[in-house]
C-alpha cells in the first residue's frame, strides 16, 4: 500500500505530470461551467423542454426547422451582425488610435488613459441607464439643450434608425479603454530605432503609424478582432437597459430573442437552446475565420 | 509503451473525479435545521417570501411583514426577498423545479396561468377553513382573479385596474375645468389635442408601446373581444375593435396629442414631471405623484359609455409553489389571514393608495372619508378578471398586441395590423 502510495507520489511529481496538476483547477471549471453546460444546451435543443421541465418530450430537429422560418429570429441574427459591425472596427480603431497618441508616459497621457478607462469599470447596466436618461426625449440633459437652442429633438433609442447605431456608440465608448489598454502595451513595445530610423528617412506621423505601429501589433489587433467579436455576437446587457429589443425589434439581438424566448411565459426553453446552438455555430465560424486571416497575416509579416 | 500512456489517463482521470467529488461534497455542506413538523428546535418556522415589490409599495410591504414577525405568536418568522417581476418569473419556475424555491410568493394573476398549466403550484382550497378566515369578506370578482376551473389557486393580496391620472394645473392653464374628470375616451382624445403643445413640450394623452391593459379597456368598452367566448380562437379582428384602433392612432399619430413611442414607465416620468396632461396606469402612481407635489386628480378608466360601465381587473395574490413543504402550509396560512385582515387591508389601502377587496375595509370610516382609495374602489363594482386562467395571454400581450401597438402609434395601417394580429393569435390559440 504504502510503495502504491509512494509510486503515486512519484508520478505527479514529475514536471512533466505535475503540470496536469496545475492546470486542474482550469480544467474543472472549464469542465463544469462551460462544457458541461454547452453540452447540456445541445441535448435540450433537441427536445420541447419548458422552464419548469414538465411534459418533456424528444422533438428531433423540430427546434432547428422552426429557427428557419422564425422571422424575428432571423431579424434578430441580422441585427446582431449589424451590431458587430458597427462596434468591432469601431472599437479597434479608436482604441489603437488614441494608444498611438497617448503612447508616451508623459503625466497628460497617463491622466488621459486613466479617463478613458474609467466607464469600463462600470457595469453596463449603469451606463445603460445613464445613456438613457441623458438622451430621453422628454426629460433628458441632451434634448433639453436641443430644445433650449431651438433645434429639433431626434428621438434617439425610441428611433428605429438611430437606436442600433446608438447602441454601438454606447458600447464603443464604454469599452474601448480595454481596447487601448491592450494595444497600448503592444505598441510601448515596439523598439524605439524603428521610429528613429523612420524619423531620419523624413517619414510622417501617419507614415510611421500605417508602416511601423500597425505591421508590429498585428497579433494584438487579431486578438482584439477575435475577442470583440465574440463579445459583440452576444451583445444583451445594454440593449436590455435601453431599449430593450425595440423600437419595432429594431435592436433585438440573438441573445435578446433567445432570452425572451427561454426566460419569459411561454418558458420554451427548448426552442431557446436551439437557437443558442445555432448562435454558438456562428460564433464559432466567424472566430476560426479571423482566426486564419490573422494567422496568415502574422505569417506574412514575420 | 500503449500500457504506461493508458495509466498516465487513468490516473489523470482519478484526480479528476475525485476533486469533483470533493466540489460536490463541499455543496452539501448547508445543514438542514428544519424539523419534521417545519419549525427547528427553538420552535421557531422560518418562511421565505419572494415578490416583485421594488418601489415605495415594497417598503409598506415590508414594514407588514416585520410587525407580523414580532407580533404572531406562532413563532414564525418571514424573510422576504424583492426582486423585478422579469427577474422573479425567471428565477422561479427553475427554482420550484429544483426544490429551492421560496415557501410562498407573490404573483400577478396573468403570469399566475403558467404555473398552475404546469402544476408549480398548490391548491388553496383548503386555505378558507383557516381559523379566523371569512371567505364572504371577499369580493367576488377578486376571488374570481385566482380562482382556475373552480379551484382557488392565488389568494387575492392587491387589486388593481387602469385609472386616469389627469393633471390639474395643465388643464387650468389650457382654459378646461380643472375639477371635471376625463369620463369617457372622446373627451380625453379632445382635451389632449388641446392641451399638447409642442413648443413648451408639452403633451396631452397617449398610449405606451406596452399599454395593451388600456387598449383591452377601450376594445371590450366599444363591444369588441380578444379571444372568443370558450378562448379557442381569436375574436380580435372586429368593426369594433378597429374603431378602437383608428381613434388611437388619428389622436396619437396624426393629431400629436402626445408622444408616439413611449414605454410605461418613460411615461410615469412625463406625468411625475408634470409634462403631459393624461396618462392611464394602474394605482401605484398616487404615492410618486403626491411625493412630486403635482396637483392632480384619479378616476376609474375611461368608458366608451359611463352609463354602462366596464374595466379590467386585474391583481396581486399568495400562491404557494409545489415545492414547500406541506407543514408550512399553515404558517403561511397564518400570514395571508393576517394580510386579509381589516387593519392591515386599510393600512395598505391608504398607505398605498390602492382599492380595496375586502367588504370590511370597504365600510370603514376612515376608507370612505380617503378622496383616493374611496374613489379607486368605485372601479370594483363593475371591473371583471380578463380570460382567468388563460396561460396564453402573457405571449399574446408581448408578442402580438405591443409590437402591433407600437406600429399602430407609429402610422401602420389599422385594419392590416388588426388582421395580423388576429392571425397570430389563432397560430397560438388554436
Amino acid at each position: 500500500m504504502k510503495n502504491k502510495v509512494n509510486s503515486l507520489g512519484k508520478f505527479w511529481n514529475k514536471p512533466n505530470h505535475a503540470a496536469y496538476l496545475f492546470m486542474l483547477p482550469s480544467i474543472l471549471i472549464l469542465l463544469i461551467f462551460i462544457v458541461l453546460p454547452l453540452v447540456g444546451t445541445f441535448a435540450l435543443s433537441f427536445t420541447d423542454v419548458n422552464l419548469f421541465f414538465t411534459n418533456t418530450k424528444f422533438v428531433g430537429l423540430e427546434n432547428f426547422l422552426r429557427f428557419f422560418q422564425d422571422e424575428r429570429a432571423i431579424n434578430a441574427l441580422i441585427n446582431t451582425l449589424q451590431f458587430t459591425l458597427l462596434e468591432t472596427p469601431a472599437q479597434i480603431i479608436l482604441g489603437i488610435t488614441t494608444a498611438f497618441l497617448l503612447k508616451r508616459n508623459t503625466r497628460f497621457n497617463r491622466l488621459t488613459r486613466s479617463v478613458y478607462y474609467m466607464p469600463v469599470v462600470i457595469s453596463f447596466t449603469v451606463a445603460g441607464i445613464i445613456w438613457a436618461m441623458i438622451l430621453d426625449p422628454n426629460i433628458g440633459a441632451v434634448p433639453y439643450f436641443l430644445f433650449k437652442l431651438g433645434l429639433p429633438i431626434p428621438q434617439f433609442f425610441r428611433d428605429p434608425n438611430m437606436a442600433m447605431p446608438l447602441v454601438a456608440a454606447l458600447t464603443v465608448w464604454k469599452n474601448f479603454g480595454v481596447s487601448l489598454t491592450i494595444s497600448l502595451t503592444a505598441i510601448q513595445s515596439i523598439p524605439d530605432s524603428l521610429y528613429e530610423a523612420a524619423e531620419i528617412d523624413g517619414a510622417t506621423k501617419a507614415q510611421e503609424f500605417f508602416h511601423i505601429t500597425i505591421p508590429q501589433i498585428i497579433p494584438t489587433i487579431g486578438f482584439l478582432a477575435i475577442t470583440n467579436l465574440i463579445g459583440s455576437m452576444q451583445v444583451f446587457d445594454q440593449i436590455y437597459i435601453t431599449t430593450s429589443g425595440g423600437p419595432q425589434y429594431a435592436t433585438e439581438s440573438a441573445v435578446m430573442y433567445i432570452y425572451s424566448r427561454g426566460f419569459s411565459s411561454p418558458y420554451e426553453l427548448g426552442y431557446a437552446s436551439a437557437l443558442s446552438a445555432v448562435l454558438f455555430v456562428i460564433i464559432a465560424i466567424i472566430t476560426t475565420i479571423t482566426t486564419i486571416i490573422t494567422f496568415r497575416q502574422e505569417k506574412k509579416m514575420s | 509503451m500503449k500500457n504506461k500512456k493508458t495509466n498516465t489517463f487513468f490516473k489523470i482521470f482519478t484526480v479528476l473525479l475525485t476533486s469533483l467529488f470533493f466540489i460536490t461534497a463541499c455543496g452539501n455542506d448547508k445543514e438542514d435545521s428544519t424539523d419534521s413538523d417545519g419549525s427547528n428546535d427553538s420552535g421557531q418556522t422560518e418562511l421565505t417570501f419572494w415578490n416583485g415589490f421594488t418601489a415605495s409599495d415594497g417598503e409598506i410591504l415590508q414594514e407588514i411583514v416585520d410587525e407580523f414577525n414580532q407580533t404572531n405568536d406562532k413563532g414564525i418568522n418571514i424573510k422576504m426577498e424583492v426582486m423585478t417581476w422579469a427577474n422573479f418569473n425567471e428565477r422561479l419556475p427553475t427554482s420550484i423545479t429544483a426544490g429551492s424555491g421560496p415557501d410562498f410568493v407573490l404573483m400577478n394573476n396573468v403570469d399566475f396561468a403558467q404555473y398552475v398549466n404546469n402544476g408549480a403550484v398548490k391548491p388553496l382550497d383548503d386555505f378558507w377553513n383557516y381559523e379566523g378566515v371569512d371567505q364572504d369578506n371577499f369580493e367576488e370578482t377578486a376571488l374570481e382573479l385566482g380562482e382556475i376551473d373552480g379551484t382557488q389557486y392565488f389568494i387575492p393580496m392587491q387589486v388593481q385596474g387602469m385609472f386616469t391620472y389627469w393633471n390639474k394645473d395643465l388643464y387650468e392653464s389650457a382654459g378646461l375645468d380643472p375639477e371635471k374628470a376625463p369620463e369617457t375616451w372622446e373627451e380625453v382624445i379632445e382635451n389632449a389635442v388641446k392641451i399638447a403643445d409642442p413648443s413648451t413640450n408639452t403633451h396631452g394623452f397617449t398610449i405606451n408601446h406596452d399599454g395593451n391593459a388600456i387598449l383591452y379597456n377601450w376594445i371590450i368598452q366599444n363591444g369588441g373581444q380578444i379571444l372568443n367566448e370558450d378562448e379557442t380562437e381569436s375574436a380580435f379582428a372586429s368593426d369594433e375593435t378597429l374603431e378602437v384602433l383608428e381613434k388611437i392612432q388619428e389622436a396619437i399619430h396624426e393629431n400629436k396629442s402626445g408622444p408616439e413611442y413611449i414605454s410605461g414607465a418613460e411615461l410615469d416620468n412625463l406625468l411625475m414631471s408634470g409634462q403631459i396632461a393624461m396618462h392611464i396606469n394602474g394605482p401605484w402612481l398616487n404615492n410618486g405623484l403626491i411625493a412630486n407635489e403635482i396637483n392632480y386628480g384619479v378616476t376609474t378608466v375611461p368608458q366608451v359609455n359611463p352609463d354602462t360601465p366596464y374595466a379590467v381587473l386585474d391583481g396581486v395574490g399568495f400562491g404557494i409553489p409545489s415545492s414547500t413543504d406541506d407543514n408550512k402550509t399553515e404558517a403561511i396560512y397564518e400570514f395571508i389571514s393576517y394580510w386579509n385582515t381589516t387593519e392591515i387591508g386599510k393600512k395598505w389601502s391608504i398607505e398605498n393608495g390602492f382599492p380595496t377587496y375586502l367588504k370590511s375595509v370597504k365600510e370603514d370610516s376612515e376608507i370612505q372619508d380617503n378622496e383616493i382609495v374611496s374613489e379607486l374602489t368605485k372601479q370594483l363594482d363593475f371591473a371583471e378578471p380578463l380570460y382567468p386562467g388563460n396561460i396564453d395571454m402573457p405571449t399574446i400581450n408581448a408578442d402580438i398586441i405591443e409590437p402591433m401597438l407600437e406600429n399602430l402609434l407609429t402610422g401602420g395601417d389599422p385594419e392590416e395590423l388588426m388582421n395580423q394580429a388576429d392571425q397570430e393569435i389563432n397560430d397560438i390559440v388554436k
